[in-house]
Parts: structure tokens; sequence; C-alpha cells
């Protein structure tokens, strides 16, 4: 097979550039680049894991998951917008199909956030050195952003980082984050998933982290807030 | 190995009691049954076409190679699937797949509620399931899984959904042993490697 040749090729040299997801990719160019100081700094926190479990509530992406296999880290991904959006419609469906009259066809959303998370994030506790959550927390649902964040704490070691970007003004478009380098991501647009629910504050971001004990923020030119939290 | 047999296996019953294996004339020992010839001897692609009347051209070895199974769209199988060819799931299984030669793949109409274990798997389709390969494993940009990915090498194109861990090591190596991941990947990428070249069979 013509891919497998190709990565033993690059395989070695896997660290240094990313490998493209395939010939038919476009070249990422500047302008989808973003220079990420808060992924360098989670990398410095965490290097100390040889092994470490990380994971990344993203979309998955070849060159993310090389980076971080090639520097030694166990990466698990669970794109949870994506989760979020499949787990609404399924109810949506199972809603429409329910009969009328069905005392259980009327829910809340604080069930369905309950409901999700049933199966979402399923994962022990004290699991993860590192959770990555580009474009996530300002996407959630109000009744689902707490449980989400107690969950994640949950599931995190004592010492693991989180890091999680924030958008200080309304996003024109969705985008999807490809770690490119241990201090460059890639954007790339993507159909929205989900609705920007709102733009917080910079204490705001420190609150809904309220239990974690030591935080940090980045602004970055494009108005991306990024916070990095430590358990 | 299984294109081997196939060669060696003659065209009747028939054909076989009348010419005894012993008056072959490619095989050396006179004494070696047929069978037995089968188990000893080894041949590579080049040795096969020696005691083939007709030499075999490459488009006949290519089709030997390639023999795939298929469940199509609408069939839907409950049970365990094991075997040694290439298979296609363009329908519904649910039930451990296990192929010790060949490719797996699940096409974009295909569903999975079962671990996969083979040399190499491709999804297009839905699984839930873990999926361990020998060689790799290529996740299509429609493909949504669920479940852990355990390969010495990974393909995942933009648009894939994977919700599980992914380890990069040779099944039954562990991943999470005391030396370093890097230094694990490396020799284990270049070990399948130079299997898949010896024998597994490639499309």
């Amino acid at each position: 097979m013509d891919w497998t040749a190709k990565h033993r090729q690059n395989s070695t040299a896997t660290a240094r550039a990313p490998v493209k997801p395939g010939p038919e990719a476009a070249a990422p160019t500047a302008a989808n680049m973003r220079v990420s100081n808060g992924l360098k700094e989670f990398l410095w926190l965490i290097s100390d894991n040889g092994q470490g479990k990380i994971l990344d509530l993203g979309a998955v992406f070849q060159s993310t998951v090389m980076f971080f296999i090639e520097k030694g880290f166990r990466l698990s991904t669970e794109d949870l917008l994506r989760s979020w959006k499949e787990f609404l419609h399924a109810e949506e469906e199972s809603l429409r199909n329910a009969a009328v009259g069905d005392g259980n066809a009327r829910v809340s959303q604080a069930m369905l956030a309950g409901k999700f998370l049933d199966t979402a994030l399923q994962y022990p506790e004290d699991h993860f050195h590192g959770v990555l959550a580009w474009d996530l927390f300002d996407y959630l649902d109000a009744e689902l952003l707490p449980r989400v964040m107690e969950r994640i704490y949950t599931v995190m070691r004592p010492g693991g980082a989180v890091l999680a970007s924030f958008h200080s003004r309304a996003p024109e478009r969705f985008n999807r984050y490809k770690v490119v380098d241990s201090q460059t991501l890639e954007l790339v647009p993507t159909p929205t998933l989900a609705v920007h629910a709102r733009v917080f504050q910079n204490r705001e971001i420190l609150d809904i982290f309220g239990k974690f004990r030591s935080s940090k923020t980045f602004v970055g030119r494009d108005q991306v807030r990024e916070a990095l939290l430590l358990k | 190995m299984w294109r081997r047999t196939e060669e060696l296996k003659p065209s009747s019953p028939g054909a076989d009691a009348a010419e005894p294996a012993a008056t072959t004339p490619t095989f050396d020992s006179p004494a070696i049954p047929r069978a037995d010839a089968a188990a000893r001897f080894v041949p590579a692609a080049p040795v096969a076409a020696a005691f083939n009347p007709t030499p075999a051209t490459a488009p006949d070895v290519t089709a030997a190679m390639n023999a795939v199974s298929t469940i199509s769209a609408g069939l839907k199988i409950r049970g365990d699937i094991s075997g040694s060819c290439h298979l296609v799931i363009e329908g519904e299984t649910h039930g451990k797949i296990h192929l010790a030669n060949g490719r797996v793949t699940v096409a974009p109409s295909g569903r999975v509620n079962a671990d996969i274990v083979a040399p190499e798997i491709v999804i297009d389709g839905h699984v839930q399931g873990n999926l361990q390969a020998r060689d790799s494993v290529r996740l299509g940009p429609a493909s949504h899984v669920q479940g852990s990915v355990l390969t010495p090498r990974i393909r995942i194109e933009d648009g894939a959904g994977l919700r599980g861990k992914v380890e990069m090591a040779r099944p039954g190596h562990p991943a999470d042993s005391s030396s370093g991941t890097k230094s694990a990947a490396v020799p284990v990428d270049a070990e399948v490697s130079s299997k898949a070249i010896a024998g597994a069979p490639r499309s």
C-alpha cells in the first residue's frame, strides 16, 4: 500500500515534520496556522510524565496523533462536540417517534446533559495527565458545561493539565485544531457542529475551572484566549 | 502459505490418484508425498511458478492473492468470523472478526459491532469495537470508530471519527512498556514492514 510505505519513509521524521493526511489535502497556509503559547507550556508541564496519557476532546487528526505518540504519550480521543450533536440528533429522532401523549417525551436540558454523560467521557478516575479542549467549553450548553467540567476534573490525575481555548468575540467560522508542532496549530474550517454559546470573560473562565489549583491564560492576536489549568 | 497450497491442489481427485505425487517432476525427492511436500516446501512466488506446467503470469498470481469475501449490504451476520482472505463488509456484523492474513475493509455502508483483528484494517463505515492490526489501520474520512486502536502504523483521514485510545505498538507487545514509546515504535515499525514484504499478501 502506498500510504504505509509513505509512512515508513516518514516515520523517523515525524517528530520534526507532521505527516500530511493525504495527497488530496490542501497545504496549510499561514492564514490558518496559529501560534499556541499554551500548547508549548502544556507540553512543558506534562513532559515529566513519560508515557503520560492525553485526552483530546476535539476531532482526531493524523498529525495530532503522531505528534503525541512520537513524544511518548498515549493518546485517547473523544470528539465531544460531535458526540453531543449526534446524541441530540438521536434524542430528537426518538422524541419524534414517541407516541403522542407519552409522558416520557418531555425532557429538560438538564436531563439531556445527564443522559449524555452516561455514555460520554467514561474513563477511570485520575487517569489522564493532560486534556486538550480547543473550542469546546464556549460551545457547550449551560446545563452541560458544569457537568463536563466536573467529569474532566475527575478523570484527571492530580498535577494534570488542561489546555482549553475560548473566543473573546463570537467566531466567524467553526474550526477544528490540528497540532503541527509544539507551538503551532493548524485551524481546519469545518461545517458548524455547534453554535457558539457565549463569550467568557477571563474571570468567568477561572470560575468554571474553580476546582483547579492553578491557571494561566494567553490571548493571541486572533483574540482567542488559551487557558492552562492544573489540577 | 495460503497461495502455495492452492497451487499444489490437484485439479480433481482423480487426477491426484492417477498421477502420484512421487512422480511429480518438479519435486526433487520422489519419496515425499504431495501433501507432505506441501507442508515441507515453503516456496515464495518464484518457486511456485517452477512446479506449474505453465508459468503463472503476474495477473494469475495477483488474482490468487486477492481472494475477497464480501458481506453485502443488507446482509446481517451474528457470530465470529475467521479466515485468511480479504474481507469486505458492506452489511452488518455482530461478532469478532479475526483474519490471520488479508485485509478487513468496512465499507461506508458497513457496520461492525465487535472487535476486529487482522493484519490490515481499513474503515470507511461504522465500528463499535477494538481494532487490532499487525500491520496497519486506516480510518477513512467517513469512518466512525468507537473503541481502541492498536497497530504499528495508522493513517487517519481528515473527517474520521474516533472515540477511543490509539496505541502504536505491535499487538502482543504492550504499548506501555517501561521504555519510551518513541524507542519502541521505530523497531516495531521496521520489523512489521519486513514481515509484510516476506509473506503477507498485499494488494
